[in-house]
């Protein structure tokens, strides 16, 4: 691992048994930030119980309908919070980034991605959904839902 | 114990969208039970510029299907990708596919995960996607799930960070 950094060379695989809850969290008013600093997704946050006697999986999904900004090459970065302080695998993605490339303004579009937390401890957890303008110009969300999976 | 799972399946006849009458084929599986999830995450960037089928790295699973006869297995898979334009031109897409067992193809068979994503020729940005593929059918017993991609042009095809999941009995 010497010299080389995580982006580099992770993969990894995880066995998630007994995962058989679901929890939803959904919006759907426009919003917007131009925050360079993650802040919270309105409406995207909740708090869950994980069963089971032992560490396991909490899987994420996070779908919304996006538009990165009428400014050129602006980059929208999404990532689940897990307890104010826990990242997932991965961390953050680029979840929209470039959208109005004829610069008219135009159109939403549903993006999704999923976000493992390979060990979570039995108890009561807060996750939630936050975002980040790269560029520091608007960026914008409509319709939006985070489920999580979770023992 | 989490609610059945109803995954309602369309299968569009292309040819027919090209008359006035649209041939919607439709079913709806009843995917109970499925209580094990195996998940596949890589961070690491990666190309291709194959137009045929080739394996994603590090984007096969194995797993156990439980029960005592056959049900559903469901795919989900997530990448950040960019389809570039490369010497071809334009308008490459980007097809995706699972793989079950080496041969067998699930409901619906494939997805156009992005297509032409670089109209002003930047070379960005990488966008996340992600779509949900069904084995309606799956016997009980250990099987091998692939992650497969391909270009329709010889244009470039990048991902970053990809995550499959493997929802089973």
């Amino acid at each position: 691992m010497a010299g080389l950094t995580c982006d580099q060379v992770f993969a990894s695989k995880f066995r998630c048994p007994n995962t058989i809850a679901v929890d939803v969290a959904a919006g759907i008013p426009f919003i917007f930030t131009s925050s360079q600093t993650f802040q919270n997704i309105p409406d995207n946050g909740l708090i869950f119980t994980q069963g089971g006697s032992g560490p396991g999986c909490v899987l994420i999904h996070y779908s919304a309908d996006v538009f990165s900004s009428d400014t050129p090459d602006n980059v929208m970065v999404v990532r689940p919070l897990l307890d104010s302080a826990t990242l997932a695998t991965p961390s953050q993605v680029v979840f929209t980034a470039d959208d109005d490339e004829d610069s008219d303004g135009l159109f939403f579009r549903s993006q999704a991605f999923q976000f493992l937390f390979p060990a979570v401890a039995p108890g009561q957890h807060q996750i939630v959904m936050q975002w980040r303008s790269v560029g520091g110009t608007v960026i914008n969300m409509h319709g939006r839902t985070m489920t999580v999976t979770h023992q | 114990m989490r609610p059945s799972l109803r995954v309602l399946v369309f299968s569009l006849s292309l040819a027919a969208m090209q008359t006035t009458a649209v041939a919607v084929k439709a079913a709806v599986v009843n995917c109970s039970r499925l209580a094990n999830i195996e998940v596949a995450v890589a961070l690491n960037a990666i190309t291709t510029f194959s137009q045929t089928f080739v394996n994603v790295p590090d984007m096969t699973l194995s797993f156990t299907q439980g029960g005592t006869s056959s049900g559903c297995v469901l795919v989900r898979y997530s990448a950040e990708v960019l389809s570039s334009p490369g010497t071809s031109g334009d308008n490459d897409q980007m097809i995706v596919r699972p793989l079950l067992d080496g041969s067998i193809q699930s409901v619906p068979p494939q997805s156009d995960l992005t297509s032409d994503d670089d109209e002003d020729h930047d070379r960005r940005f990488l966008r996340a996607h992600s779509f949900e593929f069904l084995f309606a059918s799956v016997s009980p017993g250990p099987h091998t799930i692939v992650m497969q991609w391909r270009g329709t042009q010889s244009s470039v095809m990048n991902k970053r960070s990809r995550v499959t999941t493997v929802l089973h009995r």
